[in-house]
């Protein structure tokens, strides 16, 4: 099925917190349509407080049960907010959720060492679930934060080669280095999205991130209703994802 | 493909004596001995050639034209003698041998003027630099010397790069590789070749404003296949686009160690053929021409 892995949806109140516009379910479905896709899974936007992700992930939940045959969510959390922030992604995957993303540990405060990041992780691998995390680029990025380049992720996947990660925007340019054998052989848990961001990657980056990892490692993904170059039509999503979704 | 009209951006050629006296210079040079040490638990090895051995491999392999990388080494004087021995052997096999400056530039002034005795010796660049083998990071004042010297002469400079990211080996570059955006972005005339493919970098030019500031910078494959599947070539083509890349080895260095042991061009040259899947076009500009274009125009820029 053609399947949008990457899209928001920001309840009104959190707008102003977020870089992407507030959309309702039924406007997001049938902008995400409109570049054919036949399903979208919503992803968290990474609040910092515990509290915004809370009413992120409610919505992202009324979505998903609402348009049950178009939505699929992801949930956010605040990995500071400890024992609860654990909690919060323990109750949303109860109540349906796929997986737990986007966190982005720039925008958020944390770092890939973090006990209760890493808690996380472990939630994610004892579920059979998904981790989102989003990635800086190594070269040319935009915005502020410590970012979290390939380099750190590739240390957190060999660390944790049971966790299944999503590396959204092109992973930072790691996809790259799976040209490398030694690094090739280490992503087989992970994925990686074509969403573009703010600085905006031009049409043929999913060619080329094909040509480097394989055509079942890259799944489709828009970002909207976030500012969109040229994101092109939506393709199929890879037999082994239906499970995960 | 054309075979005969090949150039080899990136080799490296000894004075004779450096061999046969190892253990005296690895004493003088750490970063020599690393990358240059024989290693029982290692096939890759830096195997060593005579320029008359270098033109008999290149003959069997259809390359018509190399170029000597100068050499990193951490003493100027050493970085001299190999400059002199270099051009003496671009004068002895006119039209097969061209020649990039060793030097260091924690040097400073020295470094700068050896450049111009390069340049006026008949160079075509200055290179390789290894940052991290000789220490310095790549905004160190003496580089900035270095790099405008070369942006005013026209004279590439060839880098030296390693990844962020893959299995440690000898001489691995720990430089981040974001220095070189900024190198770019600061000597937007100068022409840089980031050699080893870049440490990645082609990448980073599916952003468009990396691409920009990238339009004078060359990617070469030297030593490819100990780091990367044949498929990167046909990627770094399509990410930097046929005319900013260039064919490398690294020769005499290993590069496929399991198949053929020292003095070889050829084995690469054979892989990229039947497996990067190259076009026509594609093949003339990475294995040659871009190369020839660059050393057609190198040294003629103004003097102080």
């Amino acid at each position: 099925m053609k399947t949008d892995i990457h899209v928001h949806l920001i309840p009104p109140a959190l707008s102003p917190g977020a870089d992407v516009p507030a959309l309702g379910p039924e406007a997001l479905e049938t902008l995400c349509r409109s570049g054919g896709a036949e399903r979208a899974v919503i992803q968290g936007w990474p609040f910092r407080r515990l509290e915004d992700c809370q009413v992120q992930n409610r919505a992202i939940l009324q979505a998903i049960r609402t348009r049950p045959d178009f939505f699929r969510g992801f949930c956010t959390t605040a990995p500071g907010a400890g024992a609860a922030a654990l909690e919060e992604a323990a109750a949303c995957l109860d109540a349906g959720c796929s997986g737990i993303g986007e966190l982005d540990p720039a925008r958020q405060g944390f770092s890939l060492e973090d006990p209760d990041f890493l808690k996380l992780c472990a939630l994610c691998e004892d579920r059979g679930r998904v981790l989102c995390l989003h990635t800086d680029m190594t070269v040319g990025r935009e915005g502020g934060g410590r970012a979290v380049l390939p380099a750190d992720c590739l240390r957190l996947i060999e660390a944790r080669p049971g966790l299944r990660l999503l590396l959204p925007h092109y992973g930072g340019g790691l996809p790259f280095y799976a040209l490398m054998p030694e690094v090739a052989r280490k992503l087989k848990n992970v994925w990686f999205d074509a969403a573009p961001e703010g600085c905006i990657l031009p049409p043929q980056a999913s060619d080329c991130a094909r040509l480097c990892l394989g055509a079942d490692r890259l799944l489709f993904g828009s970002h909207l209703p976030g500012p969109v170059f040229d994101a092109g039509p939506c393709w199929e999503l890879p037999e082994e994802w239906e499970g995960i979704l | 493909m054309n075979r005969g009209r090949i150039v080899d951006c990136h080799t490296h050629m000894f004075p004779a004596d450096i061999p046969a006296r190892w253990d005296w210079y690895a004493a003088r040079d750490s970063c020599f001995a690393e990358l240059t040490r024989e290693s029982p638990r290692s096939r890759v090895r830096e195997a060593w050639a005579t320029p008359e051995e270098a033109l008999r491999a290149a003959d069997r392999a259809g390359v018509e034209r190399i170029v000597m990388q100068g050499w990193y080494w951490r003493d100027m004087d050493l970085c001299r003698r190999h400059n002199d021995y270099m051009e003496g052997v671009v004068r002895a096999y006119p039209g097969r041998f061209a020649a990039y400056a060793s030097i260091n530039p924690v040097f400073g002034e020295a470094a700068v003027r050896e450049v111009e005795r390069c340049r006026d010796m008949g160079f075509s660049g200055v290179g390789e630099l290894g940052p991290g083998g000789n220490g310095y990071p790549l905004d160190h004042p003496g580089l900035l010397e270095v790099l405008e010297t070369a942006a005013r002469l026209c004279l590439p400079v060839c880098f030296h790069v390693g990844e962020p990211v893959g299995h440690a080996y000898p001489g691995k570059d720990r430089t981040p590789i974001e220095g070189f955006y900024d190198i770019a972005r600061r000597f937007p005339d100068l022409r840089l070749i980031l050699a080893h493919m870049g440490g990645g970098l082609p990448f980073y030019e599916l952003l468009p404003h990396v691409r920009q500031a990238f339009r004078n910078v060359w990617y070469d494959l030297a030593a490819n296949p100990l780091l990367y599947d044949i498929r990167a070539v046909k990627a770094a083509v399509r990410l930097a686009g046929p005319e900013r890349v260039l064919f490398g080895t690294d020769f005499p260095l290993t590069v496929y160690p399991r198949r053929r042991q020292g003095q070889d061009f050829s084995l690469f040259i054979e892989d990229i053929e039947e497996h990067a899947g190259l076009t026509e076009a594609e093949w003339e500009l990475v294995m040659g021409a871009n190369m020839r274009r660059l050393l057609e125009s190198a040294g003629k820029g103004q003097n102080r």
